[in-house]
């Protein structure tokens, strides 16, 4: 087999996802028992059982995986860097490519597809910022601070968009009187990883370029 | 010929990662220290540390194995510290660890990273003499520990709030002196008349330490005086701080059967501790043990050497992290 492994740690749900050719042969998150436990991070310690259970149900051994993809984020901070931290081990180790991809393009895509409308992404951070992400087919724009401050700005050019991500009630509460449409869609759908890894493969890299997680230091910041 | 273990650290700011043989023989140590990063938080600051390891880790493995010219063939084990240390820098190493250990078809141990420390005074060559006491002090910790041989270990006493480096560390800032605060108080010190009566807290009890009533002394001193002389205060600091530590080293070691004393941790470099342990043993007859001092802070060679003890007994702890380990579990 040629497996293409998806990572996303961005939400406190874990998934490790298995595939080939785009399509799915394990995804840890219809296995409930393998699931992370919700709730602080100390509980959220180990990627490897659901890997190595992954491979077991599908027959397949670890040096059948030629391609990591892994979720960069946004989300909880120490979340996405044990996805990442695991991902190049892996990637170092395996001599593979590892292809890296935000949340908010992984939340961006499953709600284009959906709604075949502009998607606002929200995901909350501190003190009141957030990092607000415009998918129109591709990432339009991505912005970390005070939404209030950039965010009309930053729909101005779309007409009609649905609103995603788990911040996304902050992005409807800042146009009142207009009627936005709610995806209801709040995290990464980790099967994208391997269902459009197309998408991201032109993004391969190796060590010593090795994905970090996504962090607002890498976004300049509205002013 | 798979004989080496991989040593895996990162459970504060400094990523490490180092090449160690059944002997303790160190094929390569690699410490990426972060210290100019937290220098401007005067502290460790849990949130750049993570972010910082996750650049280093792998660059820090791929230097260990290139240094000792092997490859992972040649190892047997990865080892990697599991606690205590912050959650979000732990998790780095142990999640790097774990996906080395997956890709490689190696085994991944994790350890406890104050048996590591107990450990570093036997890298290169077996220095210590068993029974042994040891005196732990650094930025993360402050500890007296009784070992009976290598793995055999029980706690003495530890420090019921600050560890002695977190307490140079805020002497250094209230003095204005830098960051990490050990060196440069111990400096200013030397050039300082020990002529402030600061307190001793605990000096004359059991083997625990304080040291928040001394810190705060410092800084009620400072406030209290109009022009205070930074190396009278330091020498007095100072002064404090070795009088405590000598005092309990002293009652652990005449309280049971001790062959070495050993005194590890960053603090260990400091040359008026160094000197007054020196004085101690000399007095009491047992031997000084001071290993070198690229082996008293943070590494991942101590590590690799506990590693080697876990493998000889066969305790194989998870490597998952615990954030608040002791030191009687493996
Ligand atoms: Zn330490």
């Amino acid at each position: 087999m040629s497996l293409t492994l998806g990572i996303s740690t961005s939400s406190s749900q874990f998934r490790i996802v298995l595939g080939e050719k785009g399509k799915v042969l394990f995804n840890s998150g219809d296995n409930p028992s393998l699931n992370a436990p919700d709730g602080p991070v100390e509980l959220i310690k180990d990627i490897s059982p659901l890997l190595t259970n992954g491979l077991e149900s599908i027959g397949a051994g670890i040096k059948e995986i030629k391609k990591i993809i892994v979720d960069i984020g946004p989300g909880g901070t120490s979340s996405v860097r044990t996805g990442v931290a695991f991902a190049n081990g892996l990637s170092y180790s395996l001599a593979i490519p590892v292809c890296p991809v935000s949340s908010m393009e992984l939340i961006g895509i499953e709600c284009w597809e959906k709604f075949g409308l502009p998607v606002v992404i929200a995901v909350k951070s501190v003190r009141g910022n957030a990092y607000v992400g415009l998918y129109n087919g591709r990432m339009a724009g991505l912005k970390y601070g005070l939404p209030e401050q950039f965010i009309h700005e930053m729909v101005a050019p779309v007409g009609e968009f649905v609103v995603a991500g788990a911040f996304r009630n902050k992005v409807i509460e800042l146009f009142p009187g207009r009627e936005i449409r709610d995806s209801g869609i709040q995290s990464v759908n980790a099967r994208l990883l391997v269902e459009r890894e197309g998408l991201f493969e032109k993004r391969a890299t190796f060590y010593p370029n090795l994905p970090v997680p996504l962090t607002e230091q890498m976004i300049p910041a509205f002013d | 010929m798979a004989e080496l273990v991989l040593g895996i650290e990162t459970s504060c700011d400094d990523t490490a990662a180092a090449i160690v043989d059944p002997e303790g023989n160190v094929l390569s140590s690699v410490t990426a220290s972060q210290a100019l990063l937290h220098a401007k938080f005067g502290g460790v600051f849990p949130e750049v540390a993570a972010r910082a390891h996750i650049n280093k880790i792998i660059p820090a493995v791929e230097e260990a194995l290139s240094v000792a010219k092997v490859s992972p063939e040649d190892i047997r084990a990865i080892g990697v510290t599991r606690g205590p240390g912050l959650i979000g820098s732990l998790l780095v190493g142990l999640n790097t660890a774990t996906s080395l250990g997956l890709g490689w078809g190696k085994p991944v141990i994790g350890i406890n990273h104050l048996r590591g420390h107990l450990r570093s005074a036997d890298l290169e060559s077996k220095k210590v003499k068993y029974p042994a006491v040891i005196l732990l002090v650094s930025g993360g910790h402050t500890f007296l520990a009784y070992m009976e041989d290598a793995v055999n270990i029980s706690l003495l006493g530890t420090t019921r709030d600050d560890s002695v480096g977190e307490a140079y560390d805020k002497a250094a800032r209230m003095l204005g002196l830098g960051y990490p605060g050990g060196p440069v108080v111990d400096k200013a010190a030397m050039a300082g008349k020990p002529s402030i009566p600061f307190p001793r807290p605990l000096l004359n009890s059991g083997l625990e330490f304080s040291f928040s009533g001394l810190k705060s002394a410092v800084a009620r001193y400072l406030s209290a005086t109009e022009s205070p002389v930074v190396e009278d205060v330091s020498a007095s600091f100072v002064e404090a701080v070795m009088e405590i530590l000598i005092k309990k080293c002293q009652r652990a070691i005449t309280g049971r059967p001790c062959a070495s004393l050993v005194v590890v941790g960053g603090v260990a470099a400091s040359p008026q501790l160094r000197a007054e342990a020196s004085r101690l043993c000399e007095e009491v007859g047992v031997e000084l043990c001071l290993p070198p001092l690229r082996w008293s802070t943070d590494n991942a060679a101590m590590i690799a050497l506990a590693t080697w003890d876990y493998l000889n007994l066969g305790v194989s702890p998870q490597p998952v992290p615990q954030v608040r380990l002791p030191i009687s579990e493996f």
